[in-house]
């Protein structure tokens, strides 16, 4: 299989990764810092992929892996910083959803890592259990198991937030 | 499993609806008796439905476009970096030898290919074919190499020991060093290695730089400067008479001279897709060492330049049977030396101070043990006079927070403050917002008394806002009224004689100052990491800066108390409230 350019690679990813990211951490600034760490980290060191890497999926893990470990990081629950211009409707209720998004970025970053990276891909991405399944390498089964102990969780770390 | 296990392990894909109709109905029948898993599954839904709406969420195609452009940007600068960094002697003699992985280094160190060439001339074959110079006499490409060495000015290489067992086993030394060095000069960085799994999870540890060492020449002396990344505090010392010159290739120099003794030549090895040939001495031929310790140096096959050495057998005291290996590789060749390369660089958050006083101050706050810098009297005393002659200041506030690893401020405010009135003026955007002017009403003082607690104290608070174009006035009483800014920083002053650290000479703000460090739980119930930081000019001993740092859970936050001028010559009317005649009044209150 031939190796695709560094180039062909942004064009084809960037804009998953970004969303992906911006999903997962609320903000797209955070996003677009986790954008480029994974394209950077992958630059350094490209001569060691081959045209064999999948990367759909190798792109998924270490996105959903750097964002995760970028919210662990920055201990989000910062100032949000949105200007009142950036956002349209109710701003009581965008700050909620927002805020409520760092939290569950903040519990995500607390779940064992293959928790986390299955309820990512499966509710944030909405991506199926069989896809899910070939990008982690597990099978089915344990995606299922996976996805019921993160949301189970995730629900109770976040009632006092989802209630409100 | 009991049915109450069972169907809980059920719950998310029964929202999901993933589930048969007969496990649905199972769950149904379930959710009927038990209230946990009706709680559970409330709560399942509310999340569900939360991320249903993040799922919808995107990102504007601008804004991929510009992280798209951002990181093309970064690789070029990257690539662009690499190739322009120093000046080079030849642009295929400068690189990088970066090893992949610990499995690499470990392989290298180890795995050996032997020719042993049974103790007749090293170099066989006077014709070398098939472009191994190598195997030429060594008096000719070792002159070669010798001559391209002689051309260096500034070498770059790393350090790291390798310890191996007697059964054979190794562990890799968890810190190592990058060492830069020119004729009269040196930098020493010390990392360790970060055994966190990185982005990828791979086994490629982050290495995180822990301190940096520069000596550099001052004429006959020598200036050494610390900088601990892991304390974040550095020293600067002088060494009188310490100046020094050598020759930093002189050691490669030396082993090349050494070839010709060399006891065997090792196959060609492939360093990050480098070729490299090797060659093993014993040091026992070069000096006075034991028999059994080897050292081995490697040269890429295409630059004749050294890539690698390895000391082998080396032995540890107190150790028995392990031995150790030092290891120089990711050379780089500098025909001039990069005047970066020497210039220390200082980050403006770092203090003055020994790493192992910070460390043992650090140890103490964790224990929640007070510390107390030992603070001359006069110093204090200077402070609390210079604060007496102070009739009048300006001032600027500002509160920050951490954002991506750095501070941020927020515009602020103005402050002005005499003995009894004070005024806030507060920016946004660059334009004043509001200001607020504080005005002690004095006539109604008694003659003796100046006393705060006076029953007759009365506080006049007036309010503007420019663009409300409205404005308010608060009478305070004497019970309750907002301090003079002052009364703050006064009070602060007061602690300075049992700060936690005095620094006797600080440059803050280009004013040559000396400094405190005191934390907040000194005179109150606060905790180890709330901490004041005063700054006073060592010609007034007045207050340059001030800073209180403190943590919130969402992070650490600050008020910087900066840009003073004391005894200002302030235009009379600064404290007098000036309301534009056209302005409505917003709330009318009598204290």
């Amino acid at each position: 299989m031939q190796k695709i350019s560094f180039n062909e690679l942004i064009n084809n990813y960037s804009s998953v990764v970004l969303r992906t990211a911006a999903r997962i951490l609320g903000d797209t600034q955070q996003a677009q810092d986790v954008h480029q760490e994974v394209f950077l980290e992958i630059w350094r060191r490209w001569h060691k992929y081959n045209g064999r890497t999948n990367w759909n999926a190798y792109l998924y893990r270490a996105t959903v892996r750097s964002a995760i470990r970028f919210a662990k990081k920055s201990r989000i629950g910062k100032i949000i910083r949105q200007k009142p211009e950036d956002f349209t409707g109710n701003p009581d209720e965008h700050l909620r959803t927002v805020e409520l998004q760092r939290k569950l970025a903040l519990s995500l970053a607390k779940l064992p890592k293959r928790q986390a990276q299955v309820f990512v891909l499966s509710r944030i991405e909405g991506l199926g259990n069989d896809k899910i399944a070939e990008i982690l390498g597990c099978s089915q089964k344990t995606v299922r198991v996976h996805l019921h102990r993160a949301a189970k969780r995730l629900a109770r770390r976040l009632s006092d937030y989802l209630n409100e | 499993m009991n049915e109450h296990k069972k169907i809980n392990e059920l719950l998310t894909e029964f929202i999901l609806g993933e589930l048969s109709k007969e496990q649905a109905s199972e769950v149904r029948t379930h959710l009927e008796k038990c209230s946990e898993c009706r709680s559970e599954i409330k709560r399942l839904e509310a999340l569900l439905v939360h991320t249903e709406h993040i799922r919808k969420s995107s990102v504007d195609e601008q804004t991929c476009e510009s992280a798209k452009q951002a990181i093309l940007r970064t690789v070029e600068q990257e690539k662009t970096k690499q190739q322009t960094s120093g000046t080079y002697i030849h642009p295929e003699l400068i690189w990088r030898t970066i090893m992949n992985s610990r499995t690499v280094k470990l392989a290298a160190a180890a795995v050996i290919a032997i020719v042993v060439l049974g103790g007749i001339t090293f170099w066989p074959d006077n014709n070398p074919q098939n472009g191994q110079w190598w195997l030429g006499p060594p008096a000719a490409w070792g002159q070669e190499i010798i001559a391209g060495l002689d051309r260096i000015e500034a070498l770059v290489y790393r350090k790291q020991s390798v310890f191996v067992s007697q059964y054979g086993s190794t562990h890799v030394s968890g810190t190592w060093s990058r060492n830069y060095e020119a004729a009269n000069k040196s930098r020493k960085e010390r990392y360790y290695e970060n055994t966190d799994e990185d982005t990828f999870g791979d086994s490629n540890p982050d290495s995180i730089l822990q301190n940096v060492t520069y000596s550099l020449p001052d004429g006959n002396d020598l200036i050494i400067y610390n900088i601990s990344f892991e304390h974040k505090c550095y020293t600067i010392r002088k060494l009188l008479g310490g100046a020094y010159e050598h020759d930093p290739a002189e050691r490669l120099r030396f082993y090349v001279g050494l070839l010709d003794r060399a006891d065997r030549i090792l196959d060609t090895e492939v360093f990050d897709g480098r070729e490299c040939i090797g060659f093993e001495i014993d040091t026992s031929k070069y000096g006075d060492n034991r028999v059994g310790q080897t050292d081995r140096i490697w040269f890429d096959v295409v630059t004749k330049l050294p890539v690698r050495i390895e000391m082998h057998g080396r032995q540890i005291t107190d150790w028995p049977g392990t031995t150790m290996t030092n290891i120089q590789d990711q050379f780089e060749y500098y025909a001039q030396v990069p005047i970066e390369m020497f210039e220390p660089e200082i980050p403006n958050d770092f203090i003055n101070a020994e790493p192992s006083e910070i460390q043992k101050a650090k140890i103490a706050q964790e224990k929640g043990k007070m510390i107390y810098a030992d603070v001359p009297p006069e110093v204090t005393e200077a402070v609390a006079t210079a604060m007496k002659s102070v009739e009048n200041a300006v001032f600027r506030e500002r509160i920050g927070f951490v954002q991506d690893g750095n501070w941020v401020f927020s515009e602020g405010e103005k402050i002005y403050i005499s003995r009894y009135d004070w005024r806030k003026d507060y920016y946004s955007g660059g334009k004043l917002q509001q200001t607020e002017w504080f005005f002690t009403n004095k006539s109604d003082w008694g003659q003796t008394s100046l006393d705060f607690n006076d029953r007759n104290f009365k506080l006049i608070q007036t309010t503007v806002n420019y663009p409300r174009r409205s404005y308010r006035e608060i009478t305070h009483g004497s019970t309750s009224h907002p301090n003079n800014p002052m009364d703050r920083i006064i009070f602060l002053i007061g602690w300075i004689g049992k700060a936690d650290w005095f620094f006797e000479s600080e440059t803050i703000e280009k004013t040559e100052c000396f400094g405190f460090e005191l934390s907040a739980k000194k005179y109150g119930t606060n905790p180890d990491t709330s901490i004041h930081r005063l700054w006073f000019d060592t010609e007034t001993n007045l207050p340059v800066k001030l800073e209180f740092e403190w943590l919130q859970d969402d992070g650490p936050r600050k008020i910087v108390r900066d840009q003073f001028e004391w005894n200002a010559e302030l235009p009379a009317e600064t404290f007098t409230p000036e309301v534009p005649t056209d302005y409505t009044l917003e709330i009318r209150s009598d204290g």
